[in-house]
C-alpha cells in the first residue's frame, strides 16, 4: 500500500462498501443469532486493519524517536539549540509524546472469574470504569498514565464498542493494567479512599471483579503512538 | 479532512450499534465477553480502524517530511524547525492560546462534576481538539470534582451552573456526534428532565491558558 497520502474517497468507498456486502451478508443470516464468525471476510478484514494498525504505529514511535535523536545531536553541538531543546523535551513528555519513568502505581482490573448467569454488567470491567480510574489518578497527582500500553493524552478516548474497549483507537482485552507516574502513596491513597470508585468496589467485592492497586519503585508509560496533529485549532487568540 | 459520507455511515451505524448494545449486553451469560462480535459492533469497528488509519498514515506523512527538512537543513533552519515543534505541541498543553472553528454548548441544570466530566468525554470523543469550560482552558489532566453548594471544581478553580463548553474542531462533526441519539445529551435529559441544552456553530472560537500548577516532578524521559 502506498504511504503517505489515503483520501477521505478512498475511506468512503471503503467504508461504504463494507456495510454495504455486511448489510447484505446480515440478511441472509438474520435468523441466526450467534454465528461462529471465524472464517468470516469481515472479521478477516477487522484482523487485517489491526495488524496495519499496529504496523503504522510502530513506524510512528520509530519517526519520532529519530526526529528526537536528531534534535538531540544537533543541540549538542550547538548551544543556541540547546535551550529551546529542553523546552521541547518537557512539553513532549507533558503531551505524552515521550516515554517517562519514575515511582508511581499499576492498577490491575479484569473480568469476574464467576460464570454465573444474570447481569453480566456486574462482572466485567467497562469503559467507564477505565475512565473514572484515571480521573482517579489525575486527581492524585499523576504526572503520566497508560492502559495496556496505550499512552493517556488529550485527544484519547476510551468506550465501548459491543463489549470490547478501545482506547486511542485501539482495541483492547482484559486484563486491564492502568499505570500512573507520580507521587505513589498519594496515587495508592486516592486509589484506596472509599469515596472514589464505590460501585468499581462493590462490584470487586460483591461479584468477584478483579481490582488491585500495586506500589511500585519504578513503572514505564509508553508514549502515544497515534496522531496529534491539529487541523482547526490554531496558535494564537 | 474527514468528508460527510464516512461520518454519515459512522453516525447512522453507531444508531443502530446503540440498540444492539443494550440487548447484547443483558444476553450475555456464560461467555462473559464475546469473543465474535454481532454485525453492527463490526461495522463500528470496521469505520473507526478506517479513520484511524488514515489519520495514522497522514502523521507518518507528516512525520516523514519533517524528517527530511532536519537532514537537509543548516543550523538556523533547525532552530526554526524545533520553535515550530514547540509551538505545535505547547498548543496541546494548553500553553498557548488557540482558535479556531467549533461548537459552542450551553448547559443549565443541577449537574453533577461527573456529568460535566461525561460532557467533556462526549466532546472529545466527538473530535474537539482543544476544550474549555466557562472559560478555564482543559488539559489531559483535567477533572471535575464537587465543590460546595451546586459547585464544581475544575483544576482548582470553582465555577458553577449555566455551564459553558467551547470546543474546536469541525463543528458539523462535534455538533452531529454530541446531539446523537442515544448520545450523552439524551441519557442527561433523562436524568434531568429541565435540562437546557443549547448547541451553536462558530466560525472562530478563542480559548485561553492553562497554567499548570508545577512541573514534573516524579516522571523522567527515557531514552
Amino acid at each position: 500500500m502506498t504511504k503517505g497520502t489515503w483520501s477521505a474517497r478512498h475511506t468512503a468507498m471503503l467504508a461504504a462498501a463494507l456495510v454495504l456486502g455486511m448489510l447484505v451478508s446480515f440478511q441472509w443470516s438474520a435468523g441466526a443469532e450467534r454465528q461462529p464468525l471465524s472464517t468470516d471476510r469481515v472479521k478477516t478484514t477487522i484482523d487485517q486493519l489491526e495488524l496495519e494498525q499496529a504496523e503504522l504505529k510502530r513506524q510512528v514511535s520509530t519517526l519520532r524517536r529519530e526526529l528526537d535523536a536528531r534534535q538531540q545531536r544537533a543541540a549538542a553541538k550547538t548551544d543556541s539549540l540547546e535551550g529551546v531543546r529542553s523546552e521541547l523535551v518537557a512539553q513532549k513528555a507533558r503531551a505524552g509524546l515521550i516515554a517517562l519513568r519514575g515511582q508511581g502505581i499499576v492498577v490491575r482490573l479484569d473480568d469476574s472469574p464467576r460464570t454465573m448467569s444474570g447481569n453480566a454488567i456486574d462482572l466485567l470491567v467497562h469503559d467507564y470504569d477505565l475512565r473514572d480510574v484515571i480521573t482517579v489518578l489525575w486527581l492524585a497527582g499523576a504526572e503520566a498514565i497508560s492502559v495496556n500500553g496505550e499512552r493517556i493524552v488529550y485527544s484519547t478516548s476510551i468506550y465501548c464498542v459491543g463489549s470490547t474497549i478501545m482506547v486511542n483507537d485501539t482495541r483492547l482485552s482484559p486484563p486491564y493494567e492502568v499505570t500512573a507516574i507520580g507521587d505513589a502513596v498519594a496515587l495508592q491513597d486516592h486509589m484506596g479512599n472509599p469515596g472514589y470508585l464505590s460501585d468499581l468496589w462493590t462490584r470487586s467485592e460483591r461479584h468477584g471483579v478483579r481490582l488491585e492497586v500495586v506500589r511500585a519503585e519504578s513503572v514505564t508509560v509508553p508514549a502515544y503512538q497515534g496522531s496529534v496533529s491539529l487541523r482547526f485549532a490554531q496558535p494564537g487568540g | 479532512m474527514r468528508k460527510s459520507i464516512v461520518s454519515q455511515i459512522s453516525v447512522t451505524v453507531l444508531l443502530l450499534a446503540a440498540g444492539v448494545l443494550i440487548v447484547a449486553q443483558l444476553r450475555v451469560q456464560n461467555r462473559l465477553r464475546a469473543q465474535s462480535y454481532n454485525r453492527d459492533d463490526q461495522a463500528v469497528l470496521l469505520s473507526e480502524l478506517v479513520d484511524a488509519e488514515r489519520r495514522l498514515r497522514n502523521e507518518i506523512g507528516l512525520l516523514e517530511a519533517q524528517y527530511v527538512s532536519y537532514q537537509e537543513t543548516d543550523r538556523g533552519g533547525i532552530l526554526e524547525e524545533m520553535v515550530d515543534e514547540l509551538n505545535r505541541v505547547r498548543v496541546l498543553n494548553g500553553a498557548v492560546a488557540v482558535s479556531g472553528p467549533g461548537v459552542e454548548v450551553l448547559v443549565d441544570g443541577p449537574l453533577y462534576a461527573a456529568d460535566l466530566q461525561d460532557l467533556v468525554n462526549e466532546l472529545r470523543n466527538a473530535g474537539a481538539e482543544a476544550i474549555a469550560v466557562n472559560g478555564q482552558r482543559l488539559v489531559v489532566s483535567s477533572v471535575f470534582r464537587a465543590g460546595e453548594a451546586d459547585a464544581v471544581i475544575v483544576d482548582g478553580t470553582t465555577i458553577r451552573r449555566p455551564y459553558q463548553l467551547e470546543a474546536i474542531g469541525d463543528p458539523d462533526t462535534i455538533e452531529t456526534a454530541f446531539l446523537r441519539h442515544g448520545g450523552l445529551v439524551s441519557v442527561l435529559r433523562q436524568s434531568y428532565p429541565n435540562l437546557y441544552v443549547q448547541t451553536t456553530q462558530h466560525l472562530r472560537l478563542v480559548l485561553g491558558v492553562y497554567q499548570p500548577r508545577s512541573g514534573l516532578a516524579y516522571a523522567e524521559p527515557v531514552y
